[in-house]
């Protein structure tokens, strides 16, 4: 079953058609379900439906990759990626930044991630360039944490 | 400003699936922006405020604000 509405299909892979210009690839950690419950094993409610949903927006566009780890079996990439917490995904485009997203991009944050999406496929933003200028006048690493919910 | 610049990770957290972290950093409303574990604010901002912040987690001189010349 789609996870996102045939009237919306349409609309994103005409936005991304005009806007994506280099790749972009979605680095997704997860846990997946398992149906045997063990006792003080993490589990991750969202994390099926959240790959489920990342696999349906990378099949808009062929510049999108969707590359899916296990947090558990897959510890030095967790950590090469310095996650700790899924679901876990990371943007990655074609400079070097990049941007998380902690927990089901669902609600009022999917279009973030659309727009992320595009926004790294650019490695361009709306910043205006006093922003610019300001930010790339500081050296040091910037950590911002954004919490948000998806009303 | 992550995707542009490479000393910027943006991380953004939907508060309701991790209790803890959000309990952690007092979450009560959202948007809630925490920058290098230092500087926050509560709801949104315009950006120059975003970037004074920014500066101030930083410990670098806010940039002035344009004042129109006087004649």
């Amino acid at each position: 079953m789609a996870l996102i509405a045939e009237r919306d299909r349409a609309t994103i892979a005409q936005m991304f058609d005009e806007n994506l210009v280099g790749p972009v690839k979605l680095v997704y950690f997860t846990i997946p379900k398992s149906l045997l419950y063990v006792p003080g094993r993490a589990t991750c409610e969202t994390c099926d439906d959240v790959q489920h949903l990342l696999e349906e927006v990378v099949g808009f566009s062929d510049k999108l990759t969707l590359e899916v780890h296990n947090l558990e079996s897959e510890r030095e990439e967790a950590q090469r990626y310095r996650v700790d917490r899924v679901p876990a995904l990371i943007v990655e485009g074609s400079t070097e930044g990049a941007v998380r997203f902690y927990g089901a991009p669902a609600g009022y944050e999917f279009p973030t991630l659309l727009q992320d999406i595009q926004d790294a496929s650019k490695g361009r933003t709306a910043l205006s360039e006093a922003t610019r200028e300001a930010i790339g006048a500081i050296a040091d690493p910037i950590h911002l944490q954004v919490f948000v919910t998806p009303t | 400003m992550a995707i542009e610049f490479s000393n910027v990770t943006a991380d953004i957290i939907e508060a309701n699936e991790f209790p803890e972290i959000s309990r952690r950093y007092g979450v009560s409303g959202v948007p809630k922006v925490v920058i290098n574990d230092s500087v926050e604010f509560t709801g949104a901002v315009p950006e120059p405020a975003f970037v004074a912040a920014i500066q101030q987690a930083v410990g670098v001189e806010p940039t002035p604000e344009d004042e129109p010349t006087q004649e």
